[in-house]
């Protein structure tokens, strides 16, 4: 395993009485796919987005234990969470372009820190859209509507746009459940070549997705993480019968 | 997805022809320790039979590893599940030229019996249908198929013949059982080894055009005149089903 | 069998009884611009707009009036607009949903929507001219009138408060259409909440606002009751050159033309073509805020 980035250490969540999370210690590995799985509503989106304090927006969530990303706790009262979040990017389930230009929507990140060199945000865009495999697509209109781009170019837009803020992580929530098999596929082999720059966790309903792109996979049920290991040990030879159960589709 | 699984892919391939290479390099030793009587040959055979394990492992696991992980379909669904039956078939191959090996001392007390039955003759024939199933692996090119199996019915024929008359010298010298048991063994490999090359032949026409000549051997000189068969709806791939217990492959003694 | 009939004929009455009352609703609307329509369709001319009142209002033309009230309502704008949209955002946006805050103006935006325009009327003459006013004049000009005394001011003030409530409806309902996914996506990558707001939630709102914005005009060309003491004056030979002036108004207009003329009767014409102008005036705005509401409506599904 290498280096971890992000560890968790007895994470229980709360929305209001109700226990979304109940003690969650996992350690999840730098420039590697670490994939979520389990059934809707076990816990693994929530956890995702408390890895970038998301779930900050929803009053009645509560948090203990504590969250390390390089070995900084992001629940301290000192932190910064704008900060974090530029630190840690996301793409959401449903591809969400801002009803602006395509160029514009790439440039907000580095737009909202400051930047408004025209020839620098040029360059950010242009390497963004390029890394995020969609510069050819676009190039010839890049002031048009991102809203008139099919689902599967918007997802990648959505993640050319996380890149342009230069994050380390990427958290994806389901970027591909949209998405028809050939945007699917593009948005997987997209995956596969961010690793090597950035650390991604990929919450996802498709258990064959997380097959495919992770390196490391994490079942929850119910709140709890059931079983976290190498992608390739769990599709094979799960250590818990209940991962087994889930992942050969006799429960859930 | 198309490149990351490409790579797997690529690697099995690869994997695959090392294994092939490897095991002919195997088999075509041993049948030259035989001929010759080179006992430290035979002894580097059985030495390098562990290298030929250890392959058909990680083979066995790379193709868990992509049936598990990648779903493969059709084209690439053949391949894996190919890959796997030609890796057996393969491993089995190397433990008949081990087996070969081991029985070469057993031989060299009476080394002219080689000459007399023309032994020399079935072990050319079947170095030349382990390196004639190498090429096919190799070229994907399936128009020779049909060369191999008459190739393998003719070894069979002959060894059929010369365990015939082993077994004559047996009744007249008492001297020579223990050679002659010995050498019907080494008989009996050299004629399974074919026997898995023809396997490995079905395999290779099995990826390139999805049909399953399994007991059909006979019919294939006819469809492989038809160059590029279409997988055949006659066909249907649930054959693939008893895959794992071939019964082409001839049973252990 | 009883039931059924007893079904259809309930069925029936509550058909026509609906039926009825919109026909009824059409009808008056229909039967107010036909009248209108034609007892004022000989006088409404271009000279008519554009000129000024002549022999007491008897004769010429509604411009001062017309003139007066787009003075009003931009002003009111100006004031309500921009307080309302705050208001909105932060009803929205910062105020927890179920906070005493939050709910106490929510109480009082609907109260205010509630209360009769006259009172509006009373509020600004002793809040804006006795008390606002007075206090200018006595700090500034020494005692000098000159801010105690109905104005443009006082008058469009005075109507922005009567139109705030809609204002601060319909941005908080346009606000509310922004998807979260988009205020998300700009969280997530490092923008504080009010660029979020600024750069997402107020562009997306556009719209909301400019129905706002409309409605309220619409609201405030119409009414009358809140400038009668705040600014509307009787009749002027001149147009209001500062915000201290006083200004004609189209509701006052009429108004004044149907009580006080000396000859109701002849002033007859005059009268109807100043409530067509009033009325196309006030139709065509909130058929606009309709429209861009309706459009509003679509995307949010």
């Amino acid at each position: 395993m290498k280096e971890a980035k992000i560890i968790t250490r007895d994470l229980t969540l709360h929305y209001g009485q109700k226990m979304a999370l109940n003690s969650i210690s996992m350690q999840i590995p730098e420039k590697e796919v670490t994939a979520f799985i389990g059934p809707s509503g076990c816990g693994k989106s929530t956890f995702l987005r408390s890895l970038n304090r998301m779930n900050d927006l929803i009053p009645s969530v509560k948090i203990t234990g504590e969250i390390l990303i390089d070995g900084l706790n992001i629940y301290q009262k000192k932190i910064d969470v704008v900060n974090l979040r530029k630190k840690i990017g996301m793409v959401f389930q449903k591809s969400n372009p801002f009803a602006k230009s395509i160029f514009e929507n790439v440039a907000y990140g580095p737009r909202i820190n400051g930047i408004n060199n025209l020839k620098i945000l040029t360059e950010i865009v242009e390497r963004s859209l390029k890394n995020a495999a969609i510069w050819d697509e676009v190039k010839d209109r890049m002031h048009d509507s991102a809203l008139g781009l099919s689902g599967g170019q918007q997802q990648r837009l959505c993640i050319a746009r996380t890149l342009a803020v230069e994050p380390e992580i990427i958290l994806m929530d389901e970027p591909a459940s949209a998405l028809d098999p050939i945007s699917t596929g593009k948005i997987e082999e997209l995956i596969f070549e961010l690793k090597k720059s950035y650390t991604i966790v990929i919450v996802t309903h498709n258990m064959q997705q997380a097959a495919r792109v992770s390196d490391y996979t994490a079942f929850f049920y119910l709140g709890e993480l059931i079983e976290f290991g190498k992608t390739r040990k769990i599709f094979t030879a799960p250590d818990v019968k209940h991962t087994e159960e889930y992942i050969t589709g006799r429960f859930g | 997805m198309e490149r990351h699984f490409e790579l797997e892919l690529e690697k099995l391939k690869k994997r695959i022809l090392k294994m092939g290479n490897l095991v002919a390099e195997q088999v075509h030793n041993s049948f030259d320790a035989l001929l010759r009587g080179d006992n430290e040959l035979a002894r580097q055979i059985i030495e390098k039979d562990r290298k030929v394990d250890k392959l058909d492992n990680k083979i066995d696991k790379l193709c868990q590893t992509i049936f598990a992980l990648t779903q493969p379909v059709a084209t690439d669904l053949r391949l894996i599940m190919s890959s796997l039956r030609m890796n057996n078939d393969l491993e089995r191959m190397g433990d008949h030229a081990v087996i070969i090996a081991q029985k070469i001392e057993g031989i060299s007390e009476y080394p002219d019996i080689l000459q007399e039955l023309h032994i020399g003759e079935i072990v050319n024939m079947t170095d030349m249908i382990v390196n004639d199933v190498n090429t096919i692996l190799n070229s994907r090119n399936t128009t020779f198929v049909k060369d191999i199996f008459a190739l393998a019915t003719a070894i069979e024929e002959k060894v059929e013949a010369v365990n015939t008359r082993i077994i004559e010298e047996m009744m007249h010298k008492n001297e020579v059982i223990v050679v002659a048991t010995n050498l019907i063994v080494v008989l009996t490999s050299i004629e399974r080894i074919a026997g898995y090359s023809t396997n490995i032949a079905e395999s290779v026409v099995f990826i390139v055009n999805g049909t399953i000549l399994k007991h059909k051997k006979k019919n294939f000189e006819t469809q492989a005149g038809a160059e590029s068969t279409p997988p055949s709806a006659e066909e249907p791939l649930k054959e693939s089903a008893d895959l794992p217990t071939s019964e082409a492959t001839p049973s252990e003694g | 069998m009883k039931i059924r009939l007893k079904n259809k004929i309930i069925g029936g009455t509550v058909t026509a009884a609906s039926a009825l009352s919109v026909i009824l609703i059409l009808g008056i609307i229909v039967i107010m611009l036909v009248v209108t329509f034609i007892g004022g369709k000989d006088t409404l001319t271009w000279k008519f707009l554009t000129t000024f009142p002549e022999e007491g209002m008897m004769k010429g033309g509604i411009f001062p009036a017309i003139y007066g009230t787009a003075l009003l309502v931009i002003i009111m704008s100006i004031a309500a607009v921009p307080f309302g949209t705050i208001t909105a955002i932060y009803l929205t946006e910062y105020a927890h949903e179920k906070s005493w805050i939050a709910q106490t103006i929510r109480f009082a935006v609907r109260t205010l929507a509630t209360v009769p325009s006259i009172i509006f009327g009373l509020f600004g003459l002793g809040f804006f001219i006795k008390f606002v006013g007075a206090g200018m004049d006595n700090w500034f000009l020494g005692g000098h009138l000159k801010w105690a005394q109905p104005n443009l001011l006082w008058g469009s003030l005075t109507m922005a408060l009567l139109t705030l409530p809609v204002v601060i409806v319909s941005v908080e309902e346009a606000i509310r259409t922004v998807p979260r996914e988009l205020r998300e996506a700009s969280l997530a990558l490092g923008a504080t909440k009010w660029q979020t707001i600024k750069r997402v939630v107020l562009p997306g709102s556009v719209s909301g606002i400019m129905t706002g914005t409309i409605l309220a005009v619409g609201r405030g060309a119409g009414e009358v009751a809140p400038i009668l003491f705040t600014g509307a004056a009787y009749y002027l030979a001149t147009l209001p050159t500062s915000v201290s002036d006083q200004f004609m108004n189209l509701g006052y207009h009429i108004y004044v033309m149907s009580t006080q003329s000396a000859n109701v009767d002849q002033a007859m014409p005059i009268q109807f073509a100043t409530t067509l102008v009033l009325l196309m005036l006030t139709f065509s705005l909130n058929l606009t805020a309709v429209l861009i509401r309706s459009r509003l409506r679509r995307r949010m599904k």
